[in-house]
């Protein structure tokens, strides 16, 4: 059995409910921009996007580089494979000769076999003799062949090899051609006879005692430009960068001032593209840097007044909007700094290799005079123009750990820049 | 459905999922539906209009940023009715001071019938019950709603404004009484039945 305080509470529960129970009442009509202002930002899945292009493109560059390298170096041992193949065939045919002929040729096969097998050394030697050497040889070489074709084209030899008959010359022959090319070689002039260098010693060789000939050399050998790319020498650096900036805008909590609708430019918006230049030196791999640059601050905001204007949705609902004043913001941002960053190369190229760098830069902006801290991150490739001129291009990013007052407003920036750097670095002989 | 001006979402479960996702306009349609409900709640716990729109704010700030919370989307209505009410709770928390309660008005004798007092608030203005409670002092004011209004135990008063069952209890009677004696002293005439 209930009490009567029980009852009372009852009751007054009762008519309360009915009361209260659908009660409801408009809020502040600048409620929700002001809760927006202070929600968790939702992941931006733009710039994830962006980040994952960007690093899957210099990757991707990284490994195609690197596989067309290989892909070169295949097809230079393929070509000596060839070589070394088409001998195998020359030795094969040999054997299918006659009996009689067969014995006579074996000592022509071991001996073209043996030449073969010089031949091939020779070649594995190029590369680890001097220039000179190099070119010596390759002439000595290339006179042998281009005689061995010769033979080849007489219209004795042809006429042989369609009757079927060996095309082998006999050893007499082969004797009387290698004493008529001995005889040759001995009537040549002798300022003109080149050295076999293999069979000089080249420890007891003496280059500036010797009066080698001036050799031109052959369109076949490469030559390398000799960058004088030692890390200890000082190299002169400037760099120009094309950035994307985007901004963070810290609205702070003002007395008496709402702001609302902020509109920016969209995110391929030219207004937001701006540039930098750097000028410095490197030594050790560090960089020492004077930057100057420039991006705009363009957008638009409201400041919040006191009239608000209803506008009917739908013919049912009512929408309550707050009027405010237009503000909009153009101004650039002129900054100057210096800066220092690090430099690391790697690659097996000793010319184009890839590098990274990181840094560290202190700005001042030109107008409002205010300190700006950047972090920056680059990484791109060096291509070698000259001896002297390396370029340094690829992509460059920097983000400001700290929030920038702004000038004329009560907001604070916070930027950061994505782009593209193209750098010159010169390297004094 | 009513509530939901937009076509894209369909149930609450989805509008509640894609709130969870940071969706702003999931976020605006969520925030339309409860809008002027969440604002009468907040009108009967808070003192006065401006501190009502504090509460309102801060509410919806915690529910949009602990949504990832809620496990069940379809019981999405209580929640956020819970959130409000604990942010009003907090709220004086933070900021009531240590109120003088009005003893004579405690020991005010009731001897009205219970029948009484519905028909007098039923004959009230809704605006003019509200200003009523919101004349109540910061802990007599939440619990008479806690307890009156929201349904809310006298032992789930103590667990949500850390004190003992019987003290929740003892702060009801007294705000009670101080409501019932505010309603007589706005000149409502009432006949006694003995």
């Amino acid at each position: 059995m209930k009490t009567s305080e029980e009852k009372l509470n009852e009751a007054l529960r009762e008519a309360l409910k009915r009361k209260f129970d659908d009660f409801g009442d408009q809020p502040n009509p600048s409620s929700y921009n002001l809760i927006r202002a202070r929600l968790k930002q939702p992941r931006n899945f733009k710039y994830l996007f962006f980040t994952i292009l960007f690093v899957g493109l210099f990757v991707g560059s990284i490994v195609i580089d690197q596989h067309w390298v290989r892909q070169k170096n295949a097809v230079n041992s393929k070509s000596v494979s060839q070589t070394e193949t088409n001998d195998k065939v020359l030795d094969s045919n040999t054997t299918t000769l006659d009996g009689s002929a067969a014995e006579k040729e074996n000592a022509i096969s071991s001996t073209a076999k043996t030449a073969s097998a010089n031949f091939k050394t020779k070649r594995a030697d190029l590369a680890a003799k001097s220039p000179v050497e190099n070119s010596v040889q390759h002439i000595s070489e290339r006179k042998v062949m281009k005689q061995s074709a010769t033979l080849a084209e007489t219209p004795a030899f042809q006429e042989k090899q369609e009757s079927g008959v060996s095309t082998l010359p006999d050893q007499n022959a082969v004797l009387e051609n290698t004493q008529l090319l001995a005889n040759e070689i001995e009537d040549e002039p002798e300022a003109t006879r080149l050295p076999d260098v293999n069979r000089l010693n080249p420890e007891a060789m003496k280059f500036e005692k010797m009066h080698i000939p001036e050799v031109a050399l052959s369109g076949d050998i490469k030559t390398s430009n000799a960058i004088h790319a030692n890390s200890t020498k000082v190299g002169w650096l400037l760099n120009v960068a094309s950035l994307k900036t985007y901004q963070i805008i810290t609205v702070p909590k003002t007395n008496g001032r709402d702001f609302q609708n902020f509109k920016f430019p969209s995110a391929f918006s030219l207004e937001t593209l701006g540039y930098k230049v750097s000028g410095g030196f490197e030594k050790n791999g560090f960089q020492f840097m004077l930057h100057y640059s420039l991006f705009r601050q363009s957008y638009s905001y409201e400041i919040a007044g006191n009239e608000y204007v209803v506008h009917a949705v739908d013919g049912k609902d009512f929408q309550v909007v707050r009027r405010g004043m237009v503000v909009n913001e153009n101004r650039k941002m002129e900054l100057l700094g210096v800066g220092i960053n690090k430099q690391v190369l790697w690659g097996k190229s000793p010319l184009r290799k890839y590098y990274a760098t990181a840094g560290l830069e202190y700005s001042r902006t030109l107008s409002g005079s205010h300190d700006v801290g950047w972090i920056s991150v680059g990484a791109g490739k060096q291509i070698p123009l000259n001896n002297q001129v390396l370029i340094h291009v690829g992509p460059y990013a920097e983000f400001s750990p700290v929030k920038v007052p702004g000038s004329g407003d009560p907001f604070y920036y916070q930027p950061y820049r994505v782009g593209i750097s193209l750098g010159l670095k010169l390297i004094k002989p | 459905m009513k509530f939901f001006g937009s076509k894209k979402y369909d149930s609450l479960t989805q509008l509640v999922t894609a709130c969870q996702r940071y969706d702003p306009s999931a976020q605006t349609v969520f925030y339309d539906r409860y809008k002027s409900k969440l604002t009468g709640v907040c009108r009967r716990y808070a003192k006065t209009v401006m501190e009502a729109d504090d509460i309102f704010q801060e509410a919806f700030i915690r529910i949009f940023n602990n949504i990832q919370d809620l496990k069940d989307p379809e019981a999405a209505d209580s929640w956020v009715k819970v959130t409000v009410i604990r942010t009003a709770i907090n709220y004086y928390h933070r900021t009531t001071k240590a109120q003088e309660m009005l003893g004579s008005l405690d020991q005010m004798e009731i001897q009205l019938e219970s029948d009484d007092y519905e028909k007098m608030i039923d004959q009230l203005n809704v605006n003019d019950l509200l200003t009523i409670i919101n004349e109540l002092p910061d802990k007599y004011r939440t619990v008479i709603n806690l307890h009156l209004i929201d349904g809310y135990s006298h032992v789930e008063i103590g667990e949500m404004l850390s004190m003992s069952d019987a003290t929740a209890r003892s702060q009801f009677m007294r705000g009670r009484n101080m409501l019932l004696k505010k309603l007589e002293s706005k000149g409502i005439v009432h006949h006694e039945n003995f």
